[in-house]
């Protein structure tokens, strides 16, 4: 989905070309159940810092305490007090627009109470490093759409930092791997189950590339969906024993007992047979042995949908001429369960590698973002030498002639110099460069009527496409002096030209204002023009005149206007704890 | 799933219908808060996602004057509904008890507690049936057998279901089926999967049942799909085959995978193609899910059942009722009394039925005949048995005297065995007769022994009169061995020992005659009779002997050690020592001569 080369957003690049030196860039993995920060240290290693209770994952659970906000372990605690008061799998809610928190009277959309983690990640990162955090790259799920990536950018924003990219997760843990292990090129397929999203990527690396070949899943697929069923079964076994009809998951403070106790159980059994687990409702207690075996009893059906989707995935990827791999690994804290590596083994009939499941993503969004940051500081050199700019639109840029007039040798002199003054070595300077490619999880099209006039989705770009990718579509005006087009832009998962409306989600709506005094059946060309990260530009241009079209997208799903100023402003006063 | 009604959905009045736009703006949001809250919850988690979903659709309708009244008036037979459905099982209920005449305040209060409605309610409920007559149980339907086309299949199939409640089928309850609705049997065969038995006992082990947890999970998730089963969900019949339902769940999946809104319903889809992987994985776990399935057919005639118990007993004319309200699900009388019965029988109730007690007269009755039949077979059994007894007896005996190796052995378990039994006994003679041949027998081998003895004294003593002591004590423990009762054992073990006696004398003359010829190798000559004779009582006198002669023994020896150390002939060396300690292991000398023999070892192993 993110082609990195040397591409950045134009205005970030301006900020950091202002500057004489290039910021640090931090990564987060901004997860359902929990989240962490890396950097590339002095030495040009990965590492994840720890928060401030020196443990390198903060739980994501966010508690309204009266004007306070408290975000980690002490937030989870509390939860079993004030289940009402405590949000948790938050990031489930991301691109939602109808969702929202309550308390006190005010709102909170699902974008601010993430900012409230990526604050407190940040915080503690801060003090453990002792200097300040600007710039961040965030991961989500590749199987997030455009809306709800923009949520997590936002997210970012909220909390009052530069969000210089949104990266996949899976990608994520591909680079951290592909830089960890040897230098072979492989292909490998990264099964990544989290606490609540569900992805499976299939990618090549080479010594020279990371690329995204095929990606699918479901973002409400994960270890809390593990944890659901043996709260389910917990309540069921206390109706059992104790002969009460009373669904005692009614009860909000009972309920989050369960769920601690589930997330406990499932993580004992990871290492042992069985443990012994207590429920305690309206006074009555009863004690249970809970099995290994009855809980993989009870998950099969999640762990056969992973499979399902992982198949499913590698249908698509034999189709674009990858019918095998050479790896699978495990990234992500569910995959701990043995019930996940023995099914993926029998399935595929080779052995998974879990490799660093809480580290991973963050450490792989790190080396992401000081490759972003060198490479800030390798062109801001080029083009201070040479006095050239350097064309960031361009792709396929590194260590090649930019535009004729700026020479490999200039690039590659300009790199040394680099090296030699802030001690990197050159092998890392050159790494790089190394490019990293993904591809779109969904297709992306717009409403249109068939013959019979029946609504359908026409779609522009098809998923597994690599980005960044343009396509185009002509309109017609329907009447003479029409002064403006309405096209509803839509995100849907079938790999086919045209989609069911009803199979679709509405993203936005682009309203072209038209050119005066067109006349009727003009032709007007659209662009849709994905990015590196996903995001999406629709451009318009009236063919009769050559005329640009101006062209501006509404969308209710993402945290805007009236309600991103509060949140920012809020956001500003507000310490986490 | 049919959408929810809005009026319901946000708990606004009704009656007049709220009608103000901020009020029901405020009831959204009220909601939209709570579900906002309920979004990961472990079980209304879906639900709640839905109506979060709902929220542009609800305003939609609810701030449109012309939608809003119709969603109201909607709400008003929703509300009816509603009503009826939630007293459908208490109504049934209550038929069943108003059958054996007014309900009383105790069974309004079991009533009560059962299904959560208060005795108010239950007692409104029978004054409003006193004017209506609604609570009529004879106006229940039993199965139908005249259907035909898709209801005839769906019938049959519902058949097959209830009756597969414990994982499998008898072959007369097919038959039963087919005859019912007037079909072959092949067609009713065709569409079982569970097995068919002859009878019970030959029922294969029952699959394990699904986990109730997971069982809720798959029913939550088909209301949310408004699905009634897993085949359901996957348009297919239950008789469908494993290949079938597999091809189903992949296309089924392909099409919830193209769905790109992740609404409430396609997560719900995704979860149940989940739960269709697990279930539907081999024979064994689907007939689990069948079993469920005929179990959850079953749960209203359960809980006709439990309604009926009192105390842990149902009274014979609730036993009636329920033997009737089984028709409702194409039981005959048979299947229900046993269903009813099992069901009781697990719960620990009693069943008080005229029924029963009709059939315990009879069995008593029949278990009297019997009694009196078996003591008259007994009676004509006694003799024959007693006889029988004693000639297993006898063989016993006889097969006792066969494993004795010993004749008298023999002689005595017959004796014993004629001392215990009368003379009159038919096996008697037979009995004496073995013991005379026993007896004759001994007499035979003692002879045998006399003449083998007289033998062997002549013999032994002319072999030591020749000298030749090996071959007469040889003789005589030949005997010993061949003769091991023989009377004359002492005699032949003393004339052993004289014979040895005079052997190990004149062995010892024998030495010493050797050793005093000149040039005698006397160590060799005193190796030689000490490994030959072991045993010699002169022993120790030839030991001593030899170790007098151990400095020149030890002299010998390092001369030839010397000179195989020079020839490093190591081997030569290490024999040499062996040699010497075999003779001298506790000499003066010996542990000089180990140093040398570990010394000669170690230059082996270079």
């Amino acid at each position: 989905m993110y082609m990195f080369s040397v591409q950045l957003a134009l205005i970030q690049r301006q900020m950091i070309l202002m500057s004489d030196k290039s910021s640090k860039i931090f990564g987060i993995d901004l997860g359902t159940t929990y989240s962490s920060i890396a950097y590339v240290d002095d030495y040009g290693k990965a590492v994840v810092i720890n928060n401030s209770d020196n443990i390198p994952v903060t739980p994501s659970v966010v508690f309204f305490d009266g004007d306070d906000i408290v975000v980690g372990e002490v937030a989870k605690e509390s939860s079993k007090l004030y289940p009402s008061e405590v949000v948790s799998f938050i990031k489930r809610a991301m691109g939602e627009a109808d969702y929202f928190f309550e308390y006190d009277s005010k709102t909170y959309r699902a974008e601010e109470i993430s900012s409230y983690i990526i604050k407190k990640v940040v915080q503690d990162a801060e003090n453990t490093v002792g200097e300040k955090i600007s710039d961040l790259v965030i991961t989500c799920p590749a199987y997030f759409g455009i809306n709800e990536r923009e949520a997590t950018r936002k997210a970012g924003e909220i909390a009052g930092y530069t969000v210089r990219q949104i990266i996949n997760e899976p990608t994520a843990a591909a680079i951290a791997y592909g830089l960890a292990e040897s230098h072979d090129e492989r292909v490998v397929l990264v099964y990544d189950l989290g606490g609540g999203t569900f992805d499976i990527t299939l990618i090549e690396i080479k010594p020279e590339s990371i690329s995204v070949i095929c990606t699918g899943g479901d973002h409400n697929l994960g270890g809390k969906d593990w944890d659901d069923r043996i709260v389910a079964y917990l309540a069921q076994e206390f109706q059992d024993k104790t002969g009460s009809k009373e669904d005692i998951l009614e009860d909000p403070d009972t309920c989050q007992d369960l769920l601690l106790i589930a997330e406990k159980s499932k993580k004992i059994l990871t290492q042992r047979q069985k443990t012994p687990v207590a429920i305690t409702h309206g006074g009555e207690k009863i004690k249970i042995e809970f099995e290994r075996e009855k809980f993989e009893e009870i998950t099969t059906a999640l762990t056969e949908r992973t499979i399902a989707f992982t198949k499913e995935m590698l249908i698509e990827a034999s189709n674009k001429g990858y019918s095998d791999f050479d790896e699978i690994i495990l990234v992500g804290g569910a995959t701990r369960m043995p019930q996940i590596t023995s099914r993926v083994e029998q399935e595929f009939n080779m052995k998974p590698k879990v490799f660093d499941p809480d580290g991973a993503v963050a450490k792989g969004a790190a080396i992401y973002g000081w490759k972003l940051s060198i490479n800030d500081d390798l062109i801001r050199r080029v083009e201070k030498k040479t006095g050239k700019s350097i064309d960031q639109t361009k792709e396929g840029v590194g260590l090649v002639s930019l535009n004729g007039e700026v020479s490999e040798e200039i690039v590659s002199e300009t790199a040394k110099e680099m090296s030699e003054e802030l001690g990197y070595a050159m092998p890392a300077i050159e790494g790089s460069m190394v490019k990293i490619s993904d591809v779109t999880s969904k297709s992306f099209g717009i409403v249109v009527k068939n013959v019979k006039l029946e609504e359908h989705v026409f779609n522009l770009i098809l998923k597994n496409t690599a980005v960044p990718v343009k396509a185009t579509k002509d309109f017609y005006t329907a009447v003479d002096n029409q002064d403006t087009v309405l096209i509803r832009i839509m995100e849907n998962d079938t790999n086919e030209q045209t989609a069911p409306l009803d199979d679709s989600e509405n993203i936005g709506t682009a309203v072209f204002t038209l050119p005066q005094g067109l006349p009727k059946d003009s032709k007007i060309l659209i662009y849709f023009d994905m990015n590196s990260e996903g995001r999406l530009q629709i451009t318009a241009e009236e063919m009769t005149d050559s005329r640009t079209v101006e062209v501006t997208i509404e969308t209710k799903s993402v945290i805007q206007g009236e309600e991103l100023q509060i949140a920012k402003e809020r956001s500003q006063s507000l310490i986490v704890h | 799933m049919e959408r929810e009604n809005f009026y319901l959905l946000l708990e606004l009045q009704l009656i007049p219908p709220e009608e103000d736009p901020e009020t029901i703006l405020q009831a959204i949001k009220k909601k939209q808060a709570e579900w906002g809250k309920l979004r990961n919850h472990p079980t209304k988690g879906i639900m709640a996602k839905q109506h979060i979903g709902l929220v542009p659709e609800i305003k939609e309708v609810m701030l449109d004057n012309e939608r809003r009244k119709k969603e109201a008036k909607n709400a008003l037979k929703e509300l009816k509904k509603k009503e009826r459905e939630k007293y459908l099982t208490l109504d049934r209920h209550l038929a069943i008890f108003l059958i054996k005449g007014p309900v009383t305040e105790d069974e309004i209060f079991r009533l009560s507690k059962m299904h959560s409605i208060s005795q108010e309610e239950i007692q409104a409920r029978l004054k409003k049936n006193e004017k209506e007559n609604f609570l009529d149980f004879n106006k229940r339907r039993a199965v139908r057998g005249s259907l035909s086309g898709d209801k005839l299949i769906n019938e049959i199939d519902r058949q097959i279901s209830i009756r597969m409640v414990n994982g499998f089928l008898m072959e007369e309850d097919i038959t039963k089926i087919a005859k019912f609705h007037s079909v072959e049997v092949d067609k009713v065969k065709a569409r079982i999967i569970c097995p068919v038995v002859q009878k019970a006992s030959d029922a294969p082990e029952r699959p394990k049942p699904l986990d109730k947890s997971i069982e809720k999970a798959i029913t939550e998730n088909l209301v949310v799909v408004s699905k009634t089963s897993l085949y359901d969900f996957l348009d297919l019949t239950q008789g469908e085959d494993l290949d079938t339902i597999h091809t189903a769940i992949n296309n089924k999946r392909a099409e919830i995978l193209k769905a790109g809104k992740k609404t409430a319903m396609v997560t719900a889809s995704s979860e149940l193609a989940g739960h269709c992987s697990a279930v539907f994985k081999d024979e064994n776990t689907r007939l689990a899910y069948d079993i469920n399935m005929a179990n959850a057919l079953l749960s209203l005639l359960n809980s006709d059942i439990e309604a009926s118990a009192e105390d842990d007993t149902i009274c014979s004319a609730y036993f009636e009722v329920l033997i009737k309200s089984a028709a409702e699900f194409g039981m005959n009388e048979k299947e229900a009394i046993s269903y009813i019965e099992d069901y009781a029988g697990k719960k620990g109730w009693k069943i008080k039925s005229a029924r029963k007690t009709k059939r315990l007269v009879i069995i008593i009755s029949i278990a009297v005949v019997a009694v009196l039949f078996l003591s008259i077979l007994g009676a004509f059994s006694a003799v024959a048995i007693k006889k029988n007894r004693i000639k297993k007896r006898f063989q016993a005996v006889l097969e006792e005297i066969e494993t004795k190796k010993q004749l008298e052995e023999k002689e005595a378990v017959m004796k014993a065995y004629l001392k215990s039994i009368d003379n009159k006994v038919f096996v008697f003679d037979d009995a004496q007769k073995k013991l005379t041949k026993i007896q004759i027998q001994i007499l035979k081998r003692n002879k045998a022994i006399e003449d083998a003895y007289n033998l062997l004294i002549s013999t032994s003593e002319a072999l030591t009169a020749e000298q030749n002591y090996e071959e007469a004590v040889k003789a005589l423990s030949q005997y010993m061995i061949k003769y091991p009762n023989s009377h004359h054992l002492d005699d032949i073990k003393k004339k052993i020992a004289e014979i040895k006696a005079v052997a190990e004398v004149k062995e010892y003359e024998a030495l010493q005659k050797a050793a005093e010829e000149q040039g005698a190798d006397k160590i060799s000559i005193y190796i030689e009779f000490l490994n030959s004779h072991p045993e010699n009582k002169y022993c120790p006198e030839v030991k001593k002997a030899l170790a007098n002669l151990s400095e020149t023994y030890y002299a010998s020896i390092k001369k030839q050690l010397t000179a195989n150390e020079k020839k490093e002939d190591w081997q030569a060396c290490f024999d040499l020592c062996n040699e010497f300690l075999k003779i001298y292991p506790d000499n003066i000398k010996s542990p000089e001569i180990r140093g040398l023999q570990y010394f000669y070892k170690k230059k082996l192993q270079e």
